[in-house]
Formats: structure tokens, sequence, C-alpha cells
């Protein structure tokens, strides 16, 4: 391919994404890519679109779509990668396709109602859900609360060695009620609760453990109940033209498990089309002893291998670029249905803390053109 | 069930405080609260690749409804 066709192809590729916009006269058309790699070789490659459209006055159409490839490498003893033993000196390469649709109805001025279903398929694994969102304003909106519930029922499966797949069921009952709160014409808080039921196979049906000399498949009990409370603050910054917000999270659940998270966001206008973002998020567990597990199974157990059963810290920090097309309209007012679209850049990188427990990092990078009309 | 009874009293207070201590704000002063750079994350999705990857990582995350089920590149 010649230079100056590779030079048009952006164009053209922005062109026919701008012509499918318009084409479904959508409210709001998103496409995002990631791409995720740590230092344990895995690899993961995302790209999905939504899309956000009024079907009548008051019910509006959401849907979905996304692909994502992981790339898992073989298997070694350093990286204890979670993936079938099968042709283990090769990497693991699947695919996945997930699909969200769903529609939201103002019922009444104050009162809105949405229901989605999910759908997720890979080889190994199939994921359906439903959930149900009922939203309740009061005082001229100053306070909202939302109810959602949520059942999802999954199959977990397990590529074996010999190239057949065992399925093993899960199912999850969900529910959270969060509230918002204006505070002031620059300030609101949100706080919510949520709570979860996991029953059935929990366990990575890939991880290992040691029991009475033997090596057998990780085995967690089946039964699992989760809380977390959070809250978060959101100020904009008039003299800056800014705005940062603050969250911080606590989660417990009946395995013995406790959690902290604290999330700090920071963005700001450096022109009246480009805003600048920066994040910092700390997250710490306690790690979780079956010994004391209440259901006394005596044959649950864990291996001492599984990270996100132990203690844990893990630090996240990002940056990121957002530009409104506005921008590039001014001297282009054929171009003017863009003004409100935008397109972001953001590199983020997650690492915990080698001292403590087996090194991890990994970066993120995430690019997204948003159409809006 | 006491952390838990301390966390559900240290949710009531701090909602209390929020509740009670809140002007009534008016449609007409909502501009800066509209702003996007109030709520850049506002994404259609319903979960983003970030909370993926913390749930990945973190037994303590995750939970709650309305986000997308279980996926097996979260293990």
């Amino acid at each position: 391919m010649r230079l100056r066709e590779i030079k048009a192809l952006p164009k053209a590729l922005f062109g026919v994404l701008a012509l499918l916009a318009a084409l479904a006269r959508a409210d709001q058309i998103e496409y995002t890519a990631y791409t995720f790699n740590d230092n344990g070789h895995n690899h993961v490659a995302t790209t999905s679109f939504s899309l956000l459209k009024t079907l009548f006055e008051k019910t509006r159409l959401v849907l979905d779509i996304e692909l994502d490839q992981t790339t898992i490498p073989p298997l070694d003893a350093f990286t204890g990668a979670s993936r079938p033993p099968r042709q283990s000196k090769s990497p693991f390469v699947k695919n996945r396709g997930q699909v969200i649709a769903g529609v939201q109805r103002d019922v009444f001025a104050n009162t809105e109602i949405s229901a989605d279903y999910y759908f997720s398929q890979e080889v190994d694994y199939q994921s359906q859900s439903v959930v149900g969102t009922l939203s309740q304003s009061f005082a001229e909106k100053n306070f909202t609360v939302e109810l959602t519930g949520q059942y999802t029922l999954d199959s977990v499966g397990e590529i074996r060695i010999d190239g057949t797949i065992v399925n093993r069921g899960k199912e999850t009952h969900s529910a959270g009620l969060r509230i918002t709160q204006l505070l002031s014409p620059v300030a609101f808080v949100r706080m919510g609760v949520d709570a979860q039921r996991d029953h059935g196979f929990l366990s990575d049906p890939y991880r290992n453990g040691e029991l009475g000399g033997d090596t057998l498949q990780e085995h967690v009990p089946d039964l699992r109940f989760r809380g977390a409370g959070w809250i978060e603050y959101d100020r904009y910054m008039t003299t800056l033209r800014g705005s940062w917000s603050l969250e911080y999270r606590y989660a417990l659940d009946d395995w013995g498990l406790a959690s902290h998270m604290l999330w700090l966001k920071f963005n700001k206008y450096v022109t009246p089309d480009w805003i600048i973002t920066a994040q910092y998020r700390y997250y710490i567990q306690d790690g979780i002893d079956f010994t004391g597990y209440s259901a006394g199974d005596p044959n649950a157990f864990f291996k001492a291998e599984d990270y996100k059963l132990q203690n844990s810290e893990y630090n996240f920090v990002g940056v990121g670029a957002t530009c409104y097309l506005r921008a590039f309209c001014r001297n282009h007012p054929t171009w003017d249905f863009l003004r409100r679209s935008s397109v972001a850049l953001k590199y983020s990188r997650y690492f915990n803390d080698a001292t403590q427990q087996k090194n991890f990092a990994g970066n993120l990078l995430e690019s997204r053109l948003r159409f809006e009309f | 069930m006491r952390i838990a009874a301390t966390a559900a009293a240290a949710f009531s207070l701090v909602l209390a405080l929020a509740l009670g201590g809140c002007a009534n704000v008016k449609p007409y002063e909502r501009e800066k609260l509209a702003d996007p750079i109030m709520n850049l994350d506002n994404g259609l999705g319903k979960q983003t690749l970030e909370q993926k990857l913390f749930s990945t990582r973190e037994a303590g995350t995750g939970g709650g409804a309305g986000v997308g089920g279980g996926c097996g590149c979260a293990k």
C-alpha cells in the first residue's frame, strides 16, 4: 500500500463510521477499542460498539456488542496461567462475543424503568443475565433513588486434556440500591449498597490445589454471599475549569474477605475543546481462609497460588485526553452535526506491591470514538 | 457481623449528613453539573474493561447488580 493511501485510511474510516452513525439516526453511537498486556504475557484485545436510539417518544433502545480475543501463554511454573492443560506448549487463544440489549422508558415525569438482557459466549464459558432497574427522582430531581435487580446463569466449562468439555452451572442473584443527591450547583454525592448471592460451581476449573499430598482441582464452597457499601463525591471547580471526584467502597463476604477501595479522579479543560484526565485507585483486601468457613465443608480448600484469595493490594494510575470534534467543525460548517461528538485516548497501568506477593503489572490502552447527536 | 453493623451505621450517618445539609438546586442552576467534565466515564457500555480488569485480580470487586454477568476471562 502506498504512503498516500495509508494516509487516507484514517479519514476514510472516520467517514464510514460517521456515515453509519448518521444512517442509524441514533442519539449516540460509540466505538471503543482496548488492548491489555501484562507481565505474565497475557494479552486481551477488545472492540466494542454501543448504540442508544430513541424508538418512541419516551422509549430508548440500548445495544452493546463486544468482541474480544484473549491470548494466554504456554503453561509454565512461573505464570501458573489459568488455561486448559491441553496443548500446553502453545499459547491458548480464545474469542468471546457479548451482546447487551435493553430498553429504557420514562413512565412518569420522574420515573424511569429499564430492562436489559446480557449474553456472553466463549469456547469454555457461557453467561446469560437479565437486569431490571427502577429510577425515581424527587424534589425537582435533586434526589434520585435507583433500585436494580439482576439474575445471572453461567455455564462454566472445562476443556480436558482429551479435548472434551465438561460444563458446570452457577447462578447469581444481585441487588443494588443507589441514591444521588445534589448538594449545590457544583457538587453532588452518590452512595449505594450492593448485595450478591453466588451459588454453584465457583471454582476455577483450571486451578489445582494440594490436599493431603495429592494434587486436586481447586474446590471452594458452592455458596457465597457478598455485600458492599460505597460513597462518591463529585465537584466542579469553577476557577480551574475542571472537576474532581472521590469514591470509597467497602466490601465483605461470608468467606471472610474484606476489602477497601479508594478512587480519585481529576478532569480539566486545557482548551474549550480538550479535556485531560488523571486518576489513581488503591485497593486492599484481606485474604480468605476457609478453615473458619461457617459451613464447615471438610473438602473446601483453596490453592495458595490463587492471587484473588490472598492478602493483596493493587494500584491503578491512568491519564487520558478527550477531544470534542467541535474543534474541527468551526471551519467546516458541513461537519457541524459532529459538534457534540468526541475522541478519547486513555492509558492506565495496574500493578501490585511486588515486595509482598507475586509481581503483577499490566498496561491498558483505550481509544474511543463517540458520536452524539 | 460486627463489621457489617459498623458499615451500615457509618453509611446511615453519611446518608443523614448528606441529605440533611444539602440545598435545593434549581434546574436553571445545573449548568456546571451537566458539563461533560463531570461525568466523562458515562459511556453506553454497561461494564468497562477497567472494571473487568479489577475483577480478575480482586476478590472484593464486582458484585451488585447492573453489570454484565461472569465471563471466563475474569478467571
